[in-house]
């Protein structure tokens, strides 16, 4: 692998894989995490994987910089084949348009789409989760298509509901939060992506691929008074959360989705 | 043993030493401003360092003893009281049910420790029972104290520290001039020749747009050679962000834990405390320094620790 490291104040340092959002530059962040991480270093805190950079924050007291520079030039330098990122796919089910999609209007106008097409658009294509970070749970996509690109609400709402789906420029993203923000909202998902009573807080890990499966706003209740609603996930490390598969299948009609 | 928060003050919050290991998931470490007041606290408790403690913003709280509970106050000077009766801070005090703790007002500092011997005992969440207000995690529900909490307070280890002398001849003062040393940043490169000369050379205030998250700062105007912004990547507590308006941000406690603005450089470890103390208005400089510098100077102040906690554990056991 190639990359450079350099330290970030006296208790982190740097990797970085390149300067470009681009899937085999974040594969070898997290195929860079998952070495570092099986190590087991008793010097290293966490891992923060980015879009092309993996921070890690350690303790100068069990190793210093130049000594952990090393162990990690040791573990990384003769790595030749980086495999794909083994994330999960993961189906997010949104209620697109009305009261949980206000800005439909915006980014139709903006891009010269009708709100079916907007949401076939949206909804058609897998995400890639580069990585976690702004707020607790909140995904950072890639992929969204070109002609759905809309800039920002010139002046940003003061609250944000959590589950909004909103675009940003070439951004499409869910916030785990409520939160300020200036993103033109398209609909809502009832998922939680952020719990903080769970041990497992965050739906998402860097690396999953995500996909939007459009409900209808009953659906959207139905699931929001699920009392352990999660994600309809399927692939290896995954397992579809029951009561959530059972909602979906049993009154929608979109069985195909939950495999 | 508990105590009731009879006024809570401007912002008092449950804090340990942080919450690490979920900030892939974005979620931020928190923990203490003023990691070494709040360890000389929990040294002179008698707590093991990672023990839970109030950390109380710009003014303390009013609070009602239930027990017998030991306590001690360190970092800013709001001025305590005891029962009415001004009592010196780095001091365990020995409390009795129906006791009353309150503060005068803001002296010197920006953030005091209360410790207690046992350590406050909410219910840790994800490893730790520091509060995060933005990820609703730690303490009381993941939200700052109010008005008739009952805060519970865990064993001591050793129950005689109940009866001993415990204190630190220490009287901090955070002047209203600092320099702070920093590592430069790979990002460093973004930034033009006079950009970084008057980061530098400049004098920058601390604004009052200071807070748990971040401390922005007002000064002259710090140069990019082109973008401001970068493809988001991780930061760290100290991380100096320069965006677009030229002005620097400095990453607190709370900071997110990834950031798109670019790093001129970051903070040394141990010049954190001071920068957190420091109150709105405070003049700041930057110098820089190696690493290997920074890190002796921090493993040196974290063996120092070490020796403090070795002779209370005598003064315990003794």
């Amino acid at each position: 692998m190639k990359y450079n490291i350099s330290p970030v104040g006296d208790s982190a340092l740097s990797i970085s894989f390149g300067n470009a959002i681009d899937p085999l530059i974040n594969d070898q962040v997290l195929y860079a995490a998952q070495l570092i991480a099986d190590a087991g270093y008793k010097s290293i805190i966490e891992l923060i994987p980015a879009y092309c950079t993996l921070t890690v924050v350690y303790s100068p007291e069990i190793s210093d910089c130049e000594y952990l520079e090393m162990m990690i030039n040791m573990l990384l330098r003769n790595v030749k084949d980086v495999p794909k990122a083994k994330g999960r796919q993961v189906t997010i089910p949104v209620c697109y348009g009305g009261d949980y999609g206000p800005d439909m209007k915006n980014v139709a106008d903006h891009t010269g789409l009708n709100p079916d097409e907007i949401i076939s658009l949206h909804s058609s294509v897998s995400y890639r989760v580069y990585m976690l970070g702004f707020l607790a749970g909140f995904p950072y996509l890639g992929g969204l298509d070109k002609r759905l690109a809309t800039p920002r609400l010139a002046k940003p709402r003061l609250s944000i509901e959590a589950g909004s789906v909103g675009i940003a420029g070439m951004q499409t993203g869910v916030y785990s939060i409520s939160s300020p923000g200036g993103w033109q909202l398209i609909g809502r998902t009832p998922l939680k992506l952020y719990d903080p009573t769970s041990d497992k807080p965050s739906l998402l890990a860097a690396g999953d691929m995500i996909h939007f499966q459009p409900i209808t706003s009953s659906e959207f209740q139905e699931l929001s008074s699920a009392s352990d609603i999660a994600a309809a996930a399927y692939g290896d490390t995954a397992t579809a959360n029951a009561s959530c598969s059972k909602t979906l299948t049993a009154d929608s009609g979109t069985a195909e989705v939950i495999k | 043993m508990t105590f009731t928060v009879i006024d809570p003050g401007i912002m008092t919050t449950v804090q340990d030493t942080g919450r690490w290991g979920y900030q892939q998931y974005g979620i931020s470490p928190s923990g203490c401003m003023d990691t070494s007041s709040a360890a000389l606290a929990n040294l002179i408790a008698g707590n093991d360092p990672d023990c839970a403690l109030l950390e109380c913003m710009m003014s303390g709280p009013e609070i009602n003893f239930n027990d017998k509970t030991s306590f001690v106050i360190t970092g800013a000077d709001f001025a305590p009281l005891f029962n009415g009766i001004r009592i010196p801070a780095y001091t365990l005090i020995h409390a009795k049910a129906g006791d009353m703790l309150r503060f005068k007002g803001l002296r010197n500092g920006m953030f005091a420790y209360i410790a207690f011997s046992g350590g406050i005992d909410t219910v840790p969440q994800l490893g730790s029972r520091s509060t995060h207000l933005h990820s609703r995690l730690g303490g009381f529900d993941g939200r700052q104290l109010k008005r008739g909490d009952v805060v519970p307070v865990g064993e001591p280890e050793n129950p005689s520290i109940n009866s001993k002398d415990i204190k630190l001849n220490i009287r901090p003062y955070w002047s209203s001039d600092i320099t702070l040393r920093v590592i430069p940043d790979r990002q460093e490169g973004a930034f033009t020749k006079d950009g970084l000369r008057t980061f530098y050379a400049a004098t920058f205030l601390l604004t009052s747009s200071c807070d748990r998250m971040g401390y922005r700062l007002d000064g002259p105007y710090i140069e990019h050679t082109g973008s401001a912004d970068i493809i988001t990547d991780g930061i760290v507590f100290g991380s100096v962000q320069v965006p677009v308006s030229g002005d620097p941000i400095i990453m607190m406690a709370d900071h997110q834990t990834t950031g798109g603005y670019t790093r001129i450089a970051n903070v040394i470890s141990c010049d954190l405390p001071k920068l957190a103390q420091s109150a709105p208005g405070t003049r700041v400089k930057f110098t820089s320094v190696r690493v290997d510098a920074a890190q002796r100077e921090l493993v040196g102040t974290i063996r120092q620790f070490n020796e403090i906690r070795s002779l209370v554990n005598r003064i315990v056991k003794g």
